[in-house]
């Protein structure tokens, strides 16, 4: 009997293994992304995109990191394109207007527009997008990061093709949040709920249709063959985006031909760089000149060392912020102000952060210092903060502040810039769409990171702003708001803003990497010409 | 025999009331706030009370557990905060994963490992007993990142022979499986070689020769049997690690896996994902000790069941 | 009947430790004789089981080493057999019984499998036929059949002897080597054990080698004694002689050292001095430092095997009868 039992219990065991190994993943078998060639001996039809980030979830209206949004960028599409640098197109939208007050928008839709299920596209469409972005307002991460504080009102469709869209307030960056929302259709929403994101029915309007999306691994499209815009018609039938977390597997799937593309966020850590050496006939390395940039945030509570000016003063200029670009950091633009190059309100006038020790010390001296020790504070996914970290923290020391250097979690890092508790953090940060004003709104007028800085004018220069609808006027602004932070030291002081580099193979165009950090491989295409990389062409794109 | 299954059932019932306890206190204890981790950086306060209030975390925290554990007995594993879809449904989508992943790295390491670990201990001083010793050094001196890393360079970049990621098709399995089973495979062959070195100087074995038994046999069909005993604990108690442990190597070969699952979740604050993962894992722990205990009871007819 | 079927001849064995060398054996004769039971008697230590294990060439090969010396089985060296050889006469011409019935049986597999192998691997019987005579074979030792299925722990270790007897019967072996089979048993166990040799030896004729320290043992079932000291045989011959005329001082002192129960008591006398240290052997005679009667000769020379008549030989230059 026992011997039977233990024979029975291995034919299970081996069953069970045959059988699952079997039935995993893809339907396609064998279709290991790349491998299969093209039909007249051209390269493959099939694309594979690595991003360094997981997927959560495909619902375009929550979905809070960048592995979701690029995604869910590639089915859905929004009223009007952007290339993050303040340049809008018209998409779905032939044009757009708004009133005097700035407050109400209006869109004339196109009227050739269908979904991928065959439906055509129309305003009921769009109100149903906004009105649910209205709607469930608390608890859609999208709502409340594009249309911060309920600016949502309401929407209205007039007509077939029109859309009303009205703003609590005017709203200087609208037009960045109306390319960023994505239009889902009526009848399947009404139907389905958000179910339907989580069936994976996604039905949109885009030129990729999602096959299969799975989780940790890949989302898998297939070419909408009956996509809308004839000036987009990629030489891809089928696209892959991996989800690749570990930087050195996704340099070895480069290397040995399962991926076409590297797209960590951030850039590829340059220390991986390397590895491509001896790949340069095939692979290209496109430096990006990101206006993502490193700052650190002080806690000016009355407590804090930092209350004091001359302590800021002393701890800026006592970084050598180019150096640190060099040797760790792999190259890059040292900050003039928390407004970089490309971004609205870049004020190439302001003087660089300076390095000088001995002006260093001398604030210091002046100061009411005492030693007290001063944590600096950065989290896990802040890429090569412990190093950074470290050798600013040597330079700090040799002037005689006495520092040391904590790393936490995300979490925990949150925590401690939500509720105050720090003595200054470093982290990088970015300004979607070219325009400062709602970072700065956030963090230095509403002080999200309990620094207990005010200072009035810094504020009004950054309200001001926000309210101003027309770009120079409020460029102007910015710039005034850059140059005061300057003066006061606080409640930042920005750092470098270092290059990001990805890695592209050669023919391969048409990968939006954003200056702003963002990627979107919606337009991802084939150019056996092309001599280098080359990102897509909106106004060509959007031409007709 | 299902009399004494039904037994340990109970137990394992009452571990995992226990775990959940546990799993709820340490991920509570360990600060953080989901909402804060899916709102954008600085969002009002508004904003994250009412986040707070939508994932149901405003409400005290006996009350929290009470109603997870509720949801708990009916199925019901949970919602996920990040994911915004049941835990079942992520643990039943990625689970599969580790399962294939442990048997795939049990089939190598035992394979490769148990024969080796008999002809060691049969040959005592031999070339081949030095060898597996080697081998069984090398096996714990690595570490998992390393071999992990070097495994993709060399058989997918340098020799291009098999895929570096994914989990798409059987060769996707294979170096994620010898990356966790050469380990394994090491401890296996220290394990068997002694066992067998063991066994082999028992008076039973002498008897054996003296029946006229050859030394194949009674090295392959004697002997093994007594030298599997200690084996066959080591490798149930390796399973139990691998499914829920893999996480380097998931990560490196992005194999999705609940190991890398678990470390997002917890980073991700996503409570009730952590609890219901560790839950899992608990409960597939101690499964697979009882099916380890059974099976040693049927190899070891003098291990009886109480 | 005088058929020697089994010879040793000036056997010497060795086992070589890293710190010292263990001299077991040295200049064993013996033989045996179809149907003949023969016991060799002597303290633990003085190369019994080793004699046991050489004969079936079952020494441990990393330690032992076979200094000079043979052993013949039908005329052919034991140790210059290949293996096919050497396993076809294990268990099938010539079987061991174990000294520890405890460790003897493998308890992972049942004592119907450890038994029906021998049967299998020498008499060519399936699977099916050796399951049934094993069950036979116990039932001829006093055990119900349907044990077969039984693993050794749930035996008695009498009854676990008693399965280590079929198994070493089951092919009717011409010789059975039992290497003390009853020493781990207790005593009315051991009466049952050596009744069932007595009939199973009858029955079948075999030639028993038994080894023990008991003489009661011997005189019960042996025809004849070798006597063993120090790795050397000292003194041989039928049962009735060498107890009657105990030749050699040792022979002597062993069987005085046998309690009596008749006659008045006496204290028990007890052979002074210790056993030789088989990694320190005296000089000469091994027995000359415990000897009373101890010569100048004994010190320096061995004393060869001498021949008293046809029953008895002794190797003592200074045997006289009853010392």
């Amino acid at each position: 009997m026992k011997k039977r039992m233990l024979s029975a219990l291995s034919l299970l065991m081996a069953v069970l293994m045959l059988t699952s190994c079997g039935s995993s993943g893809s339907p396609t078998e064998g279709e290991e992304g790349g491998s299969s060639a093209g039909a007249e001996g051209g390269p493959s039809k099939t694309v594979n995109i690595a991003i360094s980030e997981n997927c959560i979830t495909l619902d375009p209206h929550n979905a809070n990191n960048q592995g979701s949004l690029i995604v869910s960028d590639c089915v859905y599409e929004p009223l009007i394109q952007t290339d993050n640098e303040g340049g809008y197109y018209p998409w779905l939208a032939t044009d757009w207007e708004y009133d005097e007050t700035g407050t109400v928008w209006t869109f004339h839709l196109r009227d050739d527009v269908r979904f991928n299920n065959g439906e055509a596209l129309t305003s009921a469409d769009v109100v149903c997008t906004y009105q649910r972005l209205i709607d469930e307002y608390d608890s859609l991460c999208r709502a409340v990061e594009l249309f911060p504080d309920h600016l949502l009102q309401s929407v209205e469709a007039p007509d077939e093709h029109t859309v009303v869209i009205t703003l609590a307030r005017p709203y200087s960056v609208a037009l960045f949040s109306f390319a960023k929302t994505m239009i889902i259709p009526k009848s399947v929403y009404e139907a389905e709920g958000a179910d339907m994101f989580y069936q994976q029915n996604l039905v949109a309007t885009g030129p990729w249709k999602l096959e299969e999306w799975v989780d940790g691994q890949y989302a898998h499209y297939t070419k909408n063959e009956d996509y809308w815009n004839p000036n987009y018609d990629s030489y891809y039938e089928e696209l892959y985006v991996r989800h690749v977390l570990e930087s050195s597997t996704a340099v070895a799937g480069h290397l040995s031909g399962d991926l076409n593309a590297n797209l960590t966020t951030g850039g590829i850590n340059p220390d991986m760089l390397a590895l491509y050496n001896g790949s340069e006939d095939r692979i290209e390395i496109i430096p990006v000149e990101v206006f993502s940039y490193y700052y650190m945030g002080f806690q000016c509570g009355e407590d804090s060392p930092f209350a004091d000016i001359n302590v800021r003063k002393a701890f800026e200029c006592a970084i050598d912020r180019q150096s640190i670009l060099d040797s760790i950091m792999g190259g890059g633009v040292v900050c003039k102000s928390v407004i970089p190059k490309g971004v609205l309100g870049y004020d190439e006038n302001l003087p660089d952060y300076e390095y000088d020790p001995e002006l260093a010390k001398e604030y210091l001296a002046k100061s009411s210092y005492n030693g007290e020790e001063i944590v600096l504070s950065s989290n896990t996914s802040t890429a090569k903060a412990e190093e950074q970290l470290l050798a600013i923290s040597g330079m700090l020391n040799e002037v005689g502040f006495n520092t040391s250097v904590s790393i936490v979690e995300n979490a925990t890092l949150l925590d401690m810039r939500t509720t105050g508790d720090y003595d200054v953090f470093m982290v990088i940060t970015m300004h979607g769409g070219g325009d400062p004003g709602s970072i700065m709104n956030m963090r230095i007028v509403q002080d999200a990171h309990s620094s207990d800085f005010v200072d009035e004018e810094l504020n009004n220069y950054i309200l001001s702003g926000l309210q101003t609808i027309d770009a120079d006027e409020r460029a102007e602004y910015y710039k005034k708001a850059a140059e005061r932070l300057r003066e006061v030291s606080a409640p930042h002081t920005a750092l470098y803003s270092p290059y990001a580099n990805y890695a592209i193979d050669y023919g391969v165009v048409g990968l939006d990497l954003y200056k702003d950090g963002m990627l979107d491989v919606t337009f991802v295409d084939y150019d056996p010409d092309a001599t280098t990389f080359r990102g897509p062409d909106y106004a060509a794109l959007s031409s007709f | 025999m299902l009399k004494y299954i039904g037994k340990r059932l109970l137990q394992t019932l009452l571990v995992l009331f226990i775990v959940s306890i546990f799993a709820f206190a340490l991920i509570h204890m360990a600060g953080g706030n989901p909402a804060l981790l899916l709102l954008p950086d600085g969002a009002s306060d508004e904003a994250i009370k009412a986040m707070e209030h939508e994932l149901g975390l405003d409400q005290p925290l006996y009350i929290q557990y009470i109603q997870y554990m509720i949801g708990v007995f009916q199925g019901d594993l949970g919602m996920s905060t990040a994911y915004k879809i049941p835990v079942a449904d992520i643990i039943a989508e990625r689970l599969p994963y580790s399962i294939k992943l442990t048997m795939g790295t049990v089939l190598v390491g035992c394979s490769l490992c148990i024969p080796l670990g008999i002809i060691a201990g049969s040959n005592r001083g031999k070339p081949v007993d030095f060898f597996a010793m080697f081998f069984a050094l090398l096996g714990n001196s690595m570490s998992a990142v390393w071999l992990a890393v070097l495994n993709v360079f060399v058989f997918s970049v340098w020799l291009g022979w098999l895929p570096s990621m994914g989990a798409e098709s059987f060769s996707n399995i294979i170096l994620p499986a010898l990356t966790l089973g050469y380990p394994m495979a090491a401890e296996i062959t220290r394990v068997g070689r002694s066992g067998m070195i063991d066994t082999l100087s028992e008076d039973y074995i002498t008897a054996t020769y003296a029946k006229g038994i050859s030394r194949r046999v009674v090295n392959w069909k004697y002997a093994f049997k007594n030298a599997l005993i200690p084996i066959i604990t080591l490798v149930g108690m390796s399973i139990g690690s691998y499914l829920a442990g893999a996480v380097v190597v998931e990560t490196v070969f992005a194999w999705p896996g609940i190991g890398q699952l678990t470390n997002q979740a917890v980073g991700n604050r996503d409570y009730q994902l952590v609890q219901s993962l560790l839950l899992v894992s608990a409960a597939l722990f101690t499964l697979i000790n009882l099916v380890v205990d059974i099976i040693n009871s049927l190899v070891d007819p003098r291990v009886s069941l109480e | 009947m005088d058929e020697k079927i089994l010879e040793i001849e000036d056997l010497v064995v060795e086992y070589k430790t890293e710190r010292a060398t263990v001299h077991a054996l040295n200049g064993v004769d013996l033989s045996l004789s179809k149907g003949e039971s023969l016991g060799l008697v002597g303290e633990s230590g003085a190369g019994k089981t080793t004699t046991a294990l050489s004969i079936l060439n079952l020494l441990p090969e990393a330690s032992a080493v076979i200094k000079s010396g043979d052993i013949r089985y039908h005329g052919k060296s034991v140790f210059r057999m290949n293996d096919k050889e050497l396993q076809s006469m294990r268990g099938g011409k010539i079987s061991m019984i174990f000294q520890n019935p405890l460790t003897a049986l493998n308890p992972v597999f049942t004592v119907g499998e450890q038994i029906a192998v021998v049967l299998r691997v020498h008499q060519g019987m399936s699977r099916k036929a050796a399951s049934e005579r094993a069950k036979e074979l116990l039932e001829m030792v006093g055990i119900a059949g349907y044990r077969i299925k039984d693993y050794p722990h749930q035996f008695s270790g009498g009854m676990r002897q008693r399965v280590g007897i079929a198994a070493g019967l089951a092919c009717n072996p011409e010789v059975l080597i039992a290497d003390e089979p009853t020493t781990a048993l207790d005593v009315t166990i051991q009466a049952q054990i050596l009744e069932l040799m007595k009939e199973l030896q009858t029955k079948y004729d075999t030639s028993l080698l038994m080894i023990t320290h008991n003489l009661g043992i011997i005189s019960e079932l042996c025809q004849k004694v070798a006597v063993m000291y120090a790795g050397r045989i000292i003194e041989y011959g039928t049962v009735r002689e060498v107890f009657k005329h105990p030749m050699h001082p040792y022979t002597a002192g062993l069987l005085n050292a046998l309690p009596k129960l008749e006659g008045p008591r006496e204290r028990l006398v007890a052979i002074p001095g210790r056993v030789a240290d088989p990694q320190d052997l005296p000089d000469g005679c091994r027995f000359h430092p415990r000897c009373e009667g101890c010569q100048a000769r004994c010190k320096e020379e061995i004393p060869p095997m001498v021949r008293v008549n046809d029953d008895h030989y002794v190797a003592c230059f200074g045997a006289k009868e009853g010392i």
